[in-house]
């Protein structure tokens, strides 16, 4: 792993707001099974919160379907700034097998930016944990930039 | 002048209140200034998070007073439909109305003596 010099913000705890746009639940049990004490995500500090407004990433599952799209709009623009977000599973990166429904309008970086992709369906718990490392290491650039 | 009273069930002094409210207020500045500064004004992070959906008017979601009256209007709908379509607003209906009924009370009253 390449040397960072850690800006304060990485003494911080990195908290996630978990988005199901229409997602099968594939994605969100393996969201769940890296909270659980085989890979506890929690000894890192990263955790999941109830309000986008208290999130610094954005971790988002499913294809986006007609009726969640301005809802994800509005979840994206309540986290606050600096914000990275996450895509979960094929879905949410491409439509996987439903990218041609016609009640879709996904794929996720459709409707907001996205600055990492975990494909995978669903990926596993392993690599949704080095997504969100990659997500918080944008967040270090984000902040030193500063 | 004595302005503090003691009772058996407390003590009150509007000064010591005016200070202890004083320093609430400076504790209360002092944590909020703790805050974030660099959110954005007048946008969706002010907003309260409901699930992403938008908030709606306040007024929609209040309950309103009519609500108690439900079980009412539901079971007595024939009544009040009947009702509602006879109160027009308009004042001449009222007033015809009015007319009508007091001949039919005259005739009844006058009629029946």
């Amino acid at each position: 792993m390449a040397q960072l010099t850690l800006p304060k913000s990485f003494k911080r705890s990195l908290w996630v707001f978990h988005l199901n746009t229409g997602s099968c639940n594939g994605c969100d049990i393996e969201i769940i099974a890296a909270l659980t004490p085989r890979y506890d995500v929690e000894r890192f500090g990263i955790k999941l919160v109830g309000s986008p407004r208290h999130a610094d990433v954005l971790l988002v599952t499913g294809p986006v379907t007609r009726q969640m799209a301005d809802k994800v709009k509005r979840v994206y623009e309540q986290v606050p700034d600096p914000k990275a977000v996450i895509v979960v599973g094929n879905c949410g990166t491409t439509g996987h097998t439903f990218h041609k429904s016609y009640n879709l309008v996904g794929p996720v970086d459709r409707i907001i930016p996205v600055d990492v992709y975990i494909p995978g369906c669903p990926p596993r718990p392993e690599a949704i944990i080095d997504g969100v490392v990659k997500a918080w290491l944008k967040l270090e650039s984000l902040e030193g930039k500063k | 002048m004595e302005i503090s009273i003691s009772t058996g069930s407390g003590f009150w002094n509007p000064i010591v209140w005016l200070i202890a409210l004083l320093i609430a207020l400076l504790i209360t500045y002092a944590i909020r200034s703790l805050g974030r500064k660099d959110y954005k004004r007048g946008k969706e992070q002010i907003k309260p998070f409901l699930s992403g959906n938008a908030e709606e008017d306040v007024e929609k979601l209040h309950t309103k007073g009519d609500n108690l009256y439900w079980g009412f209007r539901q079971s007595l709908a024939g009544y009040y439909k009947l009702m509602q379509k006879i109160h027009s607003g308009d004042l001449r209906d009222y007033v015809v109305w009015f007319v009508v009924i007091l001949v039919i009370l005259s005739f009844v009253v006058f009629g029946v003596m």
